[in-house]
Parts: C-alpha cells; structure tokens; sequence
C-alpha cells in the first residue's frame, strides 16, 4: 500500500511524533510511505497528531487512521502488517 | 523559491551590506558577532521548522498571491482557521528557542497594511494596494524577513509630531520628488532588524492634518543608503563574549535584539511608498497594526513560558522538592496564567473576521485583552519561576569556578542537589531560569511584554472603546426593571 504521512504542527506534542513514525516506518517496511499531499493518491492516510485537539486536516476521501500516541502506532503497526502482502 | 532553508536564509543575510553599530564600532561580519548570533539562530529557527515535515502544518501555507507554498510568516491569513495557526506557530517558535524569534512584526505589518492600503485607495482612489500587493508577493516569493518598524523616538510625549522642538522626533517626509521621496527620523526598539532583509515602516501614531509628512509609510532594504543601525544593550549580553561561553548563558543557542535605526535622508522609489500624507488613515493603521501584534503575544510569550515552566519543575526536581504540595500549586498556577494567555490568542483569532481587501484580521478586543493580559502574566510567572528556582539562580558563581581545579571541588561539593543529578545540569537549568527572568531574554518576556505593541494603558484605551458600554447598561436597566420615560 501507499501510505501517506501527515503531521500536525506539533505545538503541543505529548509523544515523540517523529520517533513514532521511525518506527511505523521501519516495523511495517512491507508498505510505501509517503508525505502526505493534499490531492495525492494514497491507500490510507496515517495522521500524526500531537495531542487530542487532533488539529490536523487531510482531504475527506482518504482512509484515515489518527495517531495520538506510542499506543495508537503500535495499533497502526499491527493495522498495517496485516494488510502486508 | 517560495521557501528559503536555513543555510540559503543565513547566505542571503551575509550579501546585506548592512551598517550595524555594537559599543561605537561598525559590526564587520554580524552573522558571525558572538552577542548577534543567537538572534540570528532565533530568526534561523523559522526557516529550519519550515523544512520539517513535523512541523509544516503550521509553518507552511499556499500563497494567495502567487499560488507557490510559502512560510506561515509572510502569510496573508485567509480565515479564522489562519489566524488560529498563526498562534500555534508562535508558541511553537517560543517553545523551540526559548526567546524572541522576531519574525511576528513584519508578517503582523503586511496584514495590516494590505488591508489599510485597501480602504485608502477606495477612498481616494490611489494605487497603494496595488503597489503592496507587487511588494509583499516579491517578499513572499523570496522568503524575505520583513522588519515592521512603527515605533518613533517621539521626544516629548505629550507634544504631536509638528510641536516637537526637534522636527525629526518623527520619522517624516523631507523630500518630495518625481521618483519617489526621501525620510529622515529614526524608528527605535526594533526586533530583528539585523535579521531582516527588508524593513517596512509605518507612523506610530493617529495623525491630524498638519501632519501630513508624518503620515508616510514605505518600505526598503535594511541595507539602503543613508541606514544605520545602533545595537541595543541587554542585561548580562556580554558573557556571549567570555571564552567557551555555554552554560553561564543559560541559552547558548538563541536569543532576541532590537536596535535603534536611523533614517538618515533615505530615498524611497515610488513604487514602495503605501501612504504618502494621507493622515487619516495613520490610526486605522496603527490600530490594525497592533492589533494583530497584541494578538501574535498569545502565541510567543506562551511558548516562551512553556520553556520557563519547565525549567522551573526540573529546578524543583534538582532542589529535591518536586512533590512539595506548594511547589506543585504554584506549577499548577503557572501553568493556568500561560493557559490564559493562550485562550486569549486563540479567542481573538477564532472570532477573527473578513477585511474588505479579503485577509483576515483578529477580533480587536479581544486582542487588546490578550495584550492587558500579558503586561502582567509573565512577570508572574517568572516571579514563581525566581520563587521555585532558589536564591542560586542569582549568586552562582561561574562556570570558570566550577571548572577550575582548586575551586571546582567545593563548588560540585556544597551544590550539589537531589542525588542522582549532576551539578552541571542545576548550574544549566538555574542558568535559563536568570536567562529568561532577568538575562538577555527577560527583554523580550517581560519587557517587551509590557512594552511591545503599546504600553498597557494603549490596550486599555482601546478596551474603554470596543467594550460596547451603552449594551451593557441596557441590560442592567432591563433586569433592575428601570423604565426610563421617553419625550
Ligand atoms: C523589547 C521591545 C521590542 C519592541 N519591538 C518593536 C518593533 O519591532 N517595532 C516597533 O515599531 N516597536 C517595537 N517596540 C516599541 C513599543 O511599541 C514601544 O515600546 C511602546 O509603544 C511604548 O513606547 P515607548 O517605549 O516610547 O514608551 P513611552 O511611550 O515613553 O511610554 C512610557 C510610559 O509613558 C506613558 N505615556 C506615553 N505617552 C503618553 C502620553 N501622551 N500621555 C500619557 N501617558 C503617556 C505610557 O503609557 C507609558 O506608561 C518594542 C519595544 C520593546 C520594549
């Protein structure tokens, strides 16, 4: 799958954000990722937000999965190597 | 280019052949002057964040102008949604350098001006928005930072510009000529001047009709003939220049400046001149000016405190105290006073509201609130902050004695703190306490916090005309049940 990445600004972070996407990155290798753009063509959009105001926004017609914790990239993880062919 | 990084920022300030004066001399190089370098790296700051995918969201955004993506701080905000992340942005930027990033003023001063210059020419049917929007789309193209230079030195304070003893107390116009006009007068406290690549100026005051060379505005390269910079002193700025120089600065890295820049018969082309005498407008655009600035407080200054806040519960942390039920009050009340600050930032950009030239501009009470608020709140904060840090953060001696072979050995023995923490990492953090509560940084969070964007009773004058009193007492008539008769 293609899978874009998005981050909030990350004013208020309350994980490491960037750390978080290394390892999504890193222990689901079997996908693409990509920064997300708007207007892209990606499977599913991973959303890194750095605290529950989740203020970052993505175009509508993506499958989105917010990230808002180590604990939700561990779930993304899972998610996506499931989905690894 | 649309979106200059770091390392093209620095390079593109190196080619200014700007006159900056330090302790009566000519600054030779001032991207590598040891007191100019941490506002440089302060400034530099909002051009590394911009190439981070983590932090794009709030530093990028699409130009109306010209379509290319550009850096949130040469942004004309489009929505309350804009205005909002431009807060975001500011705390971000205060929580990354812990001072004084400098870039608000310019990006604050273009959207006041493209919505000023607007109402003008519908008024008097100029061409001065149309010459701002040609300027600001080449400043947005070249990633320029932009100087925002309102304030005069304005001699006697109770005197207008032409009662002054010295005409020159205000900048004015000296000179009209077919191709432009030449200024004189001098713009004082300016942030971030040294940084800029470009200065746009503004009058700083509501003009009458015999002011009419004082109501000019116009904008020129920081390194245009006949400018001169003179270099503002602060606090303890001198230990930049000790040898080895780190943990005695607290924050080595990044800092702030201002400067006081002289207009010296400085020429201006026509095409960069936004208002030339139309005095009317000089208080719309003061008005507008500072209140998009006293807004932009809600970001900065909260970032700024985020930093202070955490310095101070490590300092308790160090001390051994972090549980102390009155340490974690007065954290707590850290805390909400940054809070507050930040509400006020967001209220005034979320019930922010459409100008006629189309940007978006913050709602004006509330902003002149959120700068009330913020001539107090962080000196409260760093009055806890000084409260929590212990007398050390003032009489520790210096990093040279710690270091020192005959010295070094009481020093680590007699301040030592809580077990487990290395007496280098108190010295640091008390450091940052003094930086930002009493250091070179206490410029921009106190100081500049009283002062920068009007002096409190500013704000308060214009909360006595925004407050809507006739409503107010209406209400109260309705619910006291008076009937008042009618002739
Ligand atoms: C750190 C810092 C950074 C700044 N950065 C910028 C910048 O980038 N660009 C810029 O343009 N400006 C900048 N300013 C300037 C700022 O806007 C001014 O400091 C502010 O407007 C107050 O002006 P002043 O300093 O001349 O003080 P004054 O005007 O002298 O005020 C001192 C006191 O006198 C009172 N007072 C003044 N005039 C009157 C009067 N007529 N009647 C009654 N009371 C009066 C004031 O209310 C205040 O209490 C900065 C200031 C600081 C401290």
């Amino acid at each position: 799958m293609t899978v874009g990445v998005k981050y909030c600004g990350g004013c208020n972070a309350e994980y490491e954000r960037v750390r978080a996407v290394e390892r999504i990155k890193s222990e689901a290798s079997g996908h693409t990722f990509k920064p997300y753009k708007d207007g892209g063509v990606f499977d599913k959009v991973i959303v890194i937000v750095g605290c529950g105001k989740a203020c970052a926004k993505v175009g509508e017609r993506h499958e989105v999965v917010y990230i808002g914790s180590e604990a939700d990239a561990t779930s993304a993880i899972a998610m996506l190597k499931s989905t690894e062919g | 280019m649309g979106v200059m990084t770091r390392a093209q920022y620095i390079e593109s300030l190196e080619k200014l052949n700007m006159k900056v004066y330090m302790f009566g001399e000519l600054v030779d190089k001032p991207t590598e002057h040891p007191i100019i370098v941490p506002s440089m790296n302060s400034l530099a700051m909002t051009y590394a964040l911009a190439e981070k995918a983590e932090h794009q969201d709030l530093m990028l955004a699409k130009s109306t102008l010209n379509g290319e993506t550009i850096n949130r701080f040469n942004y004309l905000h489009q929505s309350s949604e804009d205005l909002i992340k431009k807060i975001k942005m500011q705390r971000l930027l205060g929580q990354k350098t812990g001072a004084c990033f400098q870039r608000c003023v310019g990006m604050d001063a273009a959207n006041a001006m493209f919505n000023t210059t607007f109402e003008m020419d519908e008024k008097h049917g100029t061409d001065y928005h149309e010459k701002f929007t040609k300027y600001w789309r080449y400043i947005q193209q070249k990633d320029y930072t932009v100087d925002g230079a309102m304030t005069d030195p304005k001699g006697d304070r109770s005197l207008p510009p032409t009662k002054q003893i010295d005409p020159d107390m205000y900048l004015r116009i000296v000179e009209r000529r077919d191709d432009g006009i030449v200024v004189r007068g001098a713009k004082m406290h300016q942030t971030g001047m040294v940084n800029s690549h470009e200065v746009l100026v503004m009058p700083t005051i509501a003009m009458r009709e015999e002011d009419k060379d004082y109501a000019v505005s116009f904008a020129v390269p920081s390194d245009a003939n006949g400018i001169l910079m003179i270099y503002g002193r602060q606090s303890c700025d001198t230990r930049k220049m000790e040898d080895n120089a780190d943990v005695d600065l607290g924050n080595c890295k990044f800092g702030g400046h201002e400067v006081v820049v002289i207009f010296d018969d400085v020429f201006v082309p026509n095409e960069r001149i936004f208002m030339n005498g139309e005095t009317e407008f000089a208080g719309m655009l003061v008005e507008r000016f500072a209140g998009y600035h006293r807004s932009s407080y809600g970001g900065c200054k909260v970032g700024v405190g985020d930093v202070l806040i955490g310095a101070a519960a490590l300092a308790a942390e160090y001390n051994g105290v972090p549980k102390a039920s009155h340490i974690k009050d007065k954290l707590i009340e850290m805390v909400h006073l940054n809070e507050t600050l930040y509400s006020c930032g967001i209220a005034c950009s979320a019930e922010g509201s459409k100008t006629k030239a189309g940007n978006y501009i913050i709602d004006m009470l509330l902003a002149n609130i959120c700068k009330q608020n913020v001539t107090r709140f962080p000196y409260e904060i760093a009055r806890l902050a000084e409260d929590i840090a212990g007398g050390l953060m003032v009489t520790m001696p210096s990093d040279k004695d710690f270091k020192d072979e005959k010295l070094g050995k009481y020093l680590e023995k007699y301040l030592k703190g809580a077990d487990g923490v290395p007496v280098e990492h108190r010295q640091r953090i008390l450091r940052l306490i003094e930086n930002i509560s009493l250091g070179t940084a206490a410029v921009g969070y106190r100081t500049e916090s009283m002062h920068g964007a009007g002096s409190p009773q500013a704000q308060r004058i214009m909360i006595s005309r925004q407050s809507n009193m006739d409503m107010k007492k209406a209400l109260a008539k309705n619910i006291a049940g008076i009937i008042e008769l009618t002739q």
